[in-house]
């Protein structure tokens, strides 16, 4: 591949990597995490954090190996495994879904924090943002990389600013402010509840064909993101919570950095956390509708989805796509709770993660520990996720095993009716 | 030349490091109150101990509010007892500055262990830590309430909490003195608690009906002022515990910082 100036440099993918995982993610799961594991939600980020760099290292492994974008299902198609990759694009596209509609929950909450809006008001918000970025992607403009970078470089500034500012204020006491003490077993459910925080890097590998030089540059740009994403989610995690105490994190769950940047620097800290989150939430709302789009066309034309979603309008944009699927993820996070959300979405990546994991370990002659050591990490965390779904929200779990049956057992039906109409 | 610019970026590191290390705060002191629902003719005695040291002990009886209290910051061992009998003993950490209510609660029995629970309320313990919201067969518990709150600084806030053991679900409602705005408060189950909830200041009637029942079954009238917090505790009267119910309020000044 030869220089061109479209293509993302190392520093561009780097970015869009970091941010794509930062983007929603700590704004929402951090409350989510602490009510679990307690003073261990460090350890929490940095378990599911070791499952998020062998994830990238599979993930580059294979793309690198196959030469071609596509993420999970491409790498599921080259392995021959057809009918596996039909169930986990449809299942991603889920996922990705709500994925959306928890950035769109966090950014309802974050802005109308800021100007006491009422519970009405959140969800008028995390509508619009979503209609608006809809609009924006049904126009041709979804994919604004230099903005996306500036988004994250501001963003990753802010909460380091937070998590150093909190550090200085050292105050052992707050990690557990409030609360009761958890043992450190409670960090493997408490890091299972939230894995979604980590998914971002991968919607790098829907643009492979993008980027600079990636078998030189992919796979050290990406691993060197998601360190740096674990190790910055463990300084927030710690930071944050020496500012606002254990309760008001879990308390005010969706707008936990708020309150710990409102208590660093009162409301001049609300504004600035309001900012980041606001332009991070929905940096991420765009690219995630944009890859995933995008994806769904991939794999319609690979009629493993009704052709339907591959038409596309003037701007070549697969129109039907961006707005089925925005449409619903708009509509969940309207009338969806953030844990369920968070957690649907959690699933859903855990296994996705595993498989890409487990691929890796086939078709790779060395360093077989590496993905071996996702897959092994992937079960006993996905086992720890059905465990607390099993236990708090039975419903919840039932549904998604019946919509991943539906999947598995109605996908074939409804791909062979839309095939003969 | 990459060589000194990795070390360069070391010292950073290391700098970042002495730099939070040299900068940590000295640790403040936590207040904290008690709301006494746990159903029982008897006082309860409740004290805290820190390391082996007896920092706290109050005795109250059923449906006693205690006052602030001021304690260094810390992890505490809470027991509460009756007699010579231990009803529950348990850590709970309380942070600088901050500023809680203890809610006990539940229907002591005859012949219970010390932390009695059921299976089902030590696999939510497990599952959902802190949001973890199970009747645990109406055994005693203890909730910890935040009573720091952040937000719109015009308006009063409420929050309520269903500590009727054995009570099916409660809906609570607001109506201010000129009763133009109704609020639901949020239909809860025993034991649960609503988050914060921003109301107009002034005269008002907060209620309770039983389940999709309209009869009121608790009430009560307080003149809501801006920026505190009314905890409303619901639950049992003493020698009728199960057919009346009755309203413990607790409010608490804005303390928030912003």
């Amino acid at each position: 591949m030869g220089k061109n100036k479209d293509q993302l440099s190392p520093i561009a993918v780097w970015a869009l990597a970091a941010g794509g995982m930062v983007g929603g993610g700590i704004y929402t799961v951090l409350g989510v995490v602490i009510a679990v594991a307690g003073e261990w939600s460090w350890l929490s980020f940095l378990i599911i954090g070791i499952l998020a760099i062998t994830s990238a290292y599979s993930y580059v492994f294979l793309a690198n190996m196959f030469n071609e974008n596509g993420g999970a299902f491409a790498f599921l198609e080259k392995v021959k495994d057809k009918n596996l990759a039909g169930n986990i694009s449809w299942l991603l596209i889920l996922g990705y879904v709500f994925t959306i509609s928890v950035y769109a929950f966090a950014f309802g909450h974050y802005v109308s924090f800021a100007f006491h809006g009422s519970p009405m008001t959140i969800r008028v918000l995390a509508a619009l943002i979503v209609v608006a970025l809809i609009g924006l992607n049904l126009a041709g403009v979804g994919k604004l990389t230099k903005v996306e970078i500036a988004i994250v470089s501001v963003n990753l500034l802010a909460l380091l600013a937070l998590s150093v500012y909190g550090l200085a204020n050292w105050d052992a006491t707050q990690l557990t402010a409030g609360i009761e003490p958890k043992p450190i077993y409670s960090s493997l459910v408490g890091g299972a509840a939230i894995f979604m925080a980590y998914e971002g890097f991968q919607l790098l590998t829907y643009e492979y064909d993008k980027i600079r030089e990636p078998q030189k540059n992919f796979m050290p740009v990406l691993i060197s993101a998601v360190v740096f994403v674990v190790l910055l989610y463990i300084v927030v995690a710690v930071g944050a919570t020496m500012l606002g105490g254990a309760i008001a994190m879990i308390e005010y769950k969706e707008i936990a950095l708020s309150i710990a940047a409102g208590n660093a620097l009162g409301n001049t800290g609300v504004v600035l956390m309001t900012v980041a989150a606001g332009f991070a939430t929905a940096a991420a709302i765009n690219s995630t509708l944009y890859s995933t789009a995008n994806l769904s066309k991939n794999i319609a034309k690979n009629k493993e989805l009704p052709s339907w979603f591959s038409k596309t309008n003037s701007h070549d944009v697969p129109a039907r796509s961006i707005i089925i699927l925005g449409g619903f993820a708009g509509l969940l996070a309207v009338i969806g709770s953030l844990s369920s959300l968070v957690e649907g979405a959690s699933l859903i990546f855990l296994c996705t993660f595993g498989i890409v994991n487990w691929i890796a370990y086939r078709e790779s002659q060395t360093k077989q520990w590496i993905p071996a050591l996702g897959v092994s990490i992937a079960i006993i965390i996905a086992l720890a996720l059905i465990f607390r779904l099993a236990v708090s929200k039975p419903v919840i779990l039932g549904a998604m095993v019946i919509v991943i049956l539906l999947i598995v057992l109605g996908r074939p039906f409804l791909l062979s009716k839309t095939k003969k109409a | 030349m990459r060589y000194i610019k990795y070390k360069n970026i070391g010292f950073l590191v290391l700098g970042l490091f002495f730099c939070v290390l040299g900068c940590k705060q000295p640790i403040g002191d936590a207040q904290f109150r008690i709301a006494q629902l746990l159903v029982s003719e008897k006082p309860m005695t409740i004290q805290l101990f820190k390391d082996g040291k007896t920092m706290y002990t109050q005795t109250l009886s059923f449906g006693a509010l205690s006052s602030y209290t001021s304690v260094p910051a810390g992890t505490y061992f809470l027991r509460v007892s009756t007699g010579k009998k231990v009803l529950l003993d348990q850590e709970i950490g309380l942070g600088s500055k901050g500023k809680y209510s203890f809610c006990l609660y539940g229907l002591p029995v005859k012949g219970e262990l010390t932390n009695s629970s059921t299976l089902g309320n030590t696999l939510h313990k497990i599952a959902e830590g802190e949001e973890a919201s199970n009747p645990n067969g109406l055994l005693p518990k203890l909730k910890i309430l935040n009573d720091i709150f952040y937000g719109d600084r015009s308006t009063a806030k409420i929050r309520w909490v269903h500590a009727a053991p054995g009570v099916q679900s409660l809906n609570g409602y607001s109506v201010t003195a000129n009763a133009k705005d109704t609020i639901s408060l949020k239909k809860l189950e025993y034991p649960e608690k609503s988050s914060f909830m921003d109301v107009k200041p002034g005269k008002t009637d907060v209620f309770w009906n039983l389940g999709s029942n309209k009869r009121k079954v608790a009430r009560v009238n307080r003149d809501l002022q801006v920026g505190t917090l009314y905890t409303f505790f619901v639950f049992p009267q003493r020698g009728n515990y199960l057919d009346s119910l009755q309203v413990l309020t607790a409010s608490a000044e804005n303390l928030e910082k912003r």
